[in-house]
């Protein structure tokens, strides 16, 4: 039961913020040139968007996961000195703008890079301007996702599964793939989903690091800024569209841990 | 050369644990103490799960250094433990094909076998969530046995499980444990179950032994406050002179002359309550304070303060008789041949 109340000043500005994060959705829906969209999608340049895109995401997932679930899991188990400055450094490329993130891997692992040079002389590998490249920016910025759903699913598992299946005989990497991962399981995959959809949309570090040539590192977003700044608008709000349905699957992939545990 | 042999050392917070003991197979040792006395750090030191400095052979073996998955060791935990994600029979089949590198059907074959044993062997397709307390203690007993381990180690075995259920799964514990070749250690905290399964009992108190012996010997001459406590009696000490032994401000008479420093040990239902002092032949009298009356339905244990702490059992109708209440006084009598006395 509510009691009676006055209109106040914060339904107004609760509308007008909903409005803010609706308009431009439904303006880009609407604006969509639904007739075009074979003629888009057969477009040369941008089938090659999506398969990089697709490439690229899915392999920046892939290393985000091989690196990300052991740090999680170290965080989440081991006591170390300095384990709350590794924590917060995971962080990092959540709240650092992404292109200052381009800047800083170019610093790191371009061909004059703290890294970069090593990896350069020693191995004949460059990653700069290359679908690595592109990975390997994506997998940057998708990694606190990955990292920060695991190690909340790894800390809030009880210690003692992990004592039970080793007393029952079971060396510590059964004990991880038939006890820890199928009792993670839910949030591990939330994890990889998330840090998917980000390693789909990355645009600054991207640019910046792997650059945007066509065919080798120009993914989707990338793409849309190629389209719009040749004056193909069109191009751009199909790929657009295509970019927002993965968003909205992704979020009913996970409505339930998120609608339910918000 | 078979059997346990403990002497381990570890230091945890302000818990300086400090203990040795030895079981032979087919035997229950209880590590029996109050809470913070270090049975569960002891435990988990003997599965491997926390390091420890001395030693640990079992079999004519150091374990050490060996880790948990490698020692012929298995542990029924508190709260059992059971992985959630399997059904009872993958649970159960999960350390036989740890253990024995077996295939996935033999293993379940040998899991259903366990589970039938325990008398679990329709539920072997229910998951955790699904099995009683009872029920889920079996299955991880089960667990536990189906590795074919050498030391069992179990950790509060019935704590988890309420009143109705815990009597008759204690009697079930006890004839499972003596089906098991191995050593049996059972961790506890209650006097109950350490007296109910134990076959040798090792008293533990901040972290040291201060009493091992068959229950029976224990329960005669208890070593501690806690023992005493743990099985109902009144534990005083002091120094004897021709079986009078000098308390604090008091004296209790024992019918053994016997001299020096001594235990003495009253059982409660041996000591008399009266409104008034009492004329008779009770060498040892003592007026006090009642200070607790817990109802215990056939008698009513009487807590008194005064020269000589103690407590009294007596019938319900006494209680109304003498008409004893919380503050009220009483006199308490105890007749010297009621007295135990034996040395410190």
């Amino acid at each position: 039961m509510t009691s009676p109340r006055r209109l106040g000043v914060a339904t107004p500005l609760a509308v007008i913020g909903a409005a803010l994060l609706v308009l431009p959705v439904v303006a880009l829906v609407q604006r969509a040139p639904w007739s075009d969209v074979a003629d888009v999608l057969g477009d040369d340049a941008v089938r090659t968007a999506l398969r990089l895109s697709l490439t690229a995401s899915l392999g920046a997932t892939a290393v985000a996961a091989m690196v990300g679930f052991p740090l999680a899991w170290v965080l989440a188990r081991r006591d170390f000195a300095g384990r709350r400055v590794v924590r917060a450094l995971v962080l990092v490329p959540l709240v650092l703008p992404p292109v200052v993130g381009g800047v800083a891997l170019l610093l790191a692992f371009g061909r004059r890079g703290l890294v970069g040079q090593l990896l350069d002389d020693w191995f004949g590998v460059t990653l700069p301007f290359t679908l690595a490249g592109a990975v390997l920016a994506e997998a940057f910025v998708a990694l606190p996702f990955l990292v920060l759903s695991a190690e909340a699913a790894f800390r809030n598992l009880d210690p003692r599964y992990e004592d039970a299946a080793r007393t029952l005989g079971a060396r510590p990497m059964i004990t991880t793939w038939r006890v820890v991962v199928p009792l993670t399981w839910p949030s591990l995959a939330a994890g990889l989903v998330l840090a998917w959809a980000r390693a789909l949309g990355e645009f600054g570090a991207t640019i910046t690091f792997a650059g945007n040539a066509p065919g080798r590192t120009s993914t989707v977003p990338l793409q849309v800024y190629l389209l719009l700044e040749s004056g193909r608008l069109d191009g751009a709000i199909v790929l657009s569209v295509a970019l927002l349905a993965v968003s909205v699957g992704v979020l009913v992939a996970l409505r339930d841990r998120w609608l339910g545990a918000l | 050369m078979s059997g346990l042999a403990v002497d381990v050392r570890r230091t945890v917070g302000a818990l300086a644990l400090d203990v040795a003991f030895e079981a032979e197979p087919g035997e229950t040792v209880v590590v029996v103490g109050p809470n913070g006395a270090g049975k569960t750090t002891l435990l988990r030191a003997l599965a491997g799960l926390d390091t420890v400095d001395g030693s640990i052979v079992l079999d004519g073996r150091e374990l050490r250094d060996v880790p948990p998955e490698a020692r012929p060791v298995a542990v029924v935990f508190q709260d059992h433990v059971l992985f959630p994600h399997l059904s009872a029979r993958d649970n159960v089949a999960f350390g036989v094909r740890c253990r024995g590198r077996r295939r996935r059907r033999e293993a379940a074959d040998v899991a259903d076998r366990w589970l039938a044993r325990v008398g679990l062997a329709d539920h072997a397709s229910m998951r955790p969530a699904a099995l009683s307390g009872g029920q889920s203690q079996r299955v991880a007993l089960a667990r536990a046995l189906a590795t074919e381990p050498r030391l069992l180690l179990l950790d509060e075995p019935l704590s988890a499980l309420d009143a109705t259920t815990r009597a008759a799964t204690r009697r079930d514990l006890v004839h499972h444990l003596a089906a098991h070749d191995g050593v049996r250690v059972v961790v506890t905290h209650d006097p109950v179950d350490a007296l109910a399964l134990g076959d040798r009992l090792v008293v533990l108190e901040a972290g040291r032994v201060v009493q091992v012996g068959r229950p029976d010997a224990i329960r005669a001459r208890p070593r501690s406050r806690y023992v005493a406590d743990l099985i109902g009696m009144n534990l005083f000490r002091g120094r004897a002179t021709a079986g009078v032994v000098e308390l604090r401000g008091a004296q209790l008479v024992a019918a053994e002359p016997i001299d020096g420093d001594v235990f003495a040990v009253v059982h409660p239902s041996a000591v008399a309550l009266h409104r008034t002092r009492p004329e008779g032949t009770a060498r040892n009298v003592w007026s006090g304070t009642i200070t607790a009356l817990d109802d215990e339905g056939s008698r009513v244990r009487v807590t008194l303060d005064g020269p000589v702490p103690l407590s009294a059992d007596v019938t319900p109708a006494s209680v109304g008789a003498l008409d004893l209440r919380r503050g009220g006084a009483v006199w308490a009598s105890v007749k010297a041949t009621e007295v135990a006395v034996y040395p410190a």
